[in-house]
């Protein structure tokens, strides 16, 4: 992977001069990529997320460069189990951020990238083709691959995050981690199913965007069984 | 309680279409195959889908955001994804802030489930002992006034025990039959279980 500090500087000068993808965006902030820039992408659906933490946030920030480096661990399945981040000195920010890092869904061509790449004979890092500039797996064991993703570039007036992401897929405790299944099983969960399958199903929960199923399902975690009824305003039944 | 409508309405138009889209997710998340980055991936979709059609209604926006959020901390009490993940999805409730008291005493409990299950009572406790002594002082309130105490005994009632089994832990007791990560890690390596010879 390019260190963090050569990717920085590559993107901000790509920022000045480049032809950029812009995305139109509702909000203040805006995403942009440099035209000249390699390896995969975030996808938009986690881009997006990343801009409204800039939007809520950025504001906060002096003007200037910020450069949030963060690395995504992602299970052999595909599943992200842990980020980590340095960079932003706001927590906030930096927190939204990496919750949103969290919940991306990794793309199915990294998944494939790795599986090449695993399937290759192990071969020196400074042997790479140029296509291969943001692998760097780790040829003697090989048991992660880290991926470089493209530089993603978010603008909120004055300030400007740079967000230098990279995927290690591969094997790790945290991964064998939230691999476990949960082997206890959830007695509210058929409840939630009946409940949902019943006349109760459109009723109204104890907010708005929020059904009575939910309710009686949320009340069953805490007792650890189905409720008869639940109290919000008044007493409302869960059966 | 804040809520005004009257709870035993039918939900319509885009309450309803939210509700029924949300609640088939957490159906379908809760399923033991389906991971919990990819019910959060499901989760952030729908939000995007239903904050673009709420469009300038500011009120539809901010609870819609605040649905999901707390239903991600839901679903982080209950896959137990490393705890700074259920930490990130508590602070991202606190920050789209409580709609009123049930909410927060709902996801006040989930987050302090985290910790109990991280072994983190100090941080589970910090959230839980304020919002006890709240409710408390409300109780105390609506029996001098001889109203319904019905609210406080049913929010208090699963905020106590979980208070208590963070006050066992605090000491260094176990908390018995309940489960902790070390625990169930525990169980994963052992050779009989993990079918390693």
């Amino acid at each position: 992977m390019t260190s963090p500090r050569v990717r920085t500087l590559v993107s901000l000068g790509l920022l000045g001069s480049a032809t950029t993808a812009f995305v139109p965006l509702g909000c203040g902030a805006k995403i942009t990529y440099p035209a000249a820039s390699e390896g995969p992408r975030v996808p938009d659906a986690t881009a997006e997320r990343l801009r409204e933490c800039v939007d809520e946030f950025g504001g906060d920030l002096a003007r200037g460069y910020y450069v949030f480096d963060a690395a995504v661990k992602v299970d052999e399945e595909g599943r992200v189990v842990d980020v980590a981040s340095k960079g932003v000195p706001h927590a906030d920010l930096a927190g939204c951020m990496r919750l949103a890092l969290r919940a991306m869904t990794v793309p199915e061509d990294l998944l494939r990238l790795r599986k090449l790449r695993l399937s290759e004979s192990p071969a020196p890092a400074n042997g790479q083709t140029p296509a291969e500039r943001g692998l760097v797996g780790n040829p003697a064991v090989l048991v992660a691959v880290a991926i470089a993703l493209a530089d993603l570039i978010i603008e909120a007036g004055p300030v400007i995050v740079v967000i230098a992401a990279s995927v290690e897929l591969g094997k790790s405790d945290i991964a064998k981690t939230a691999r476990k299944k949960d082997d206890d099983d959830d007695p509210c969960q058929e409840h939630l199913n009946d409940c949902l399958d019943s006349a109760l199903q459109s009723k109204k929960g104890s907010v708005w965007n929020h059904s009575r199923c939910r309710t009686c399902f949320e009340k069953c975690r805490g007792d650890g069984k189905w409720p008869d009824k639940i109290m919000m305003s008044k007493w409302e039944t869960c059966k | 309680m804040s809520d005004e409508l009257d709870p035993d309405r039918e939900m319509e138009g885009e309450e309803l279409a939210f509700c029924n889209a949300s609640d088939r997710l957490l159906v379908k998340s809760l399923d033991k195959e389906r991971s919990f980055a990819e019910a959060v991936d499901d989760f952030r979709r729908l939000e995007a889908e239903f904050v673009a059609r709420a469009g300038d209604n500011d009120f539809y926006v901010r609870e819609t955001r605040r649905r999901i959020a707390e239903t991600i901390l839901t679903l982080a009490s209950r896959k137990r994804p490393p705890f700074e993940v259920c930490r990130e999805a508590w602070k991202d409730i606190v920050r789209l802030g409580f709609s009123n008291t049930d909410r927060e005493c709902v996801m006040s409990w989930n987050f302090a489930d985290c910790c109990r299950y991280d072994e983190n009572p100090e941080e589970g406790l910090a959230v839980l002992l304020p919002l006890v002594a709240e409710l408390e002082r409300g109780l105390e309130e609506a029996r001098a006034t001889q109203s319904s105490t019905d609210f406080y005994e049913y929010q208090l009632e699963p905020l106590l025990k979980l208070r208590d089994d963070l006050l066992t832990q605090r000491s260094g007791q176990p908390i018995p039959g309940r489960r902790t990560r070390r625990i169930d890690e525990a169980r994963r390596s052992t050779p009989e279980e993990d079918g390693t010879p």
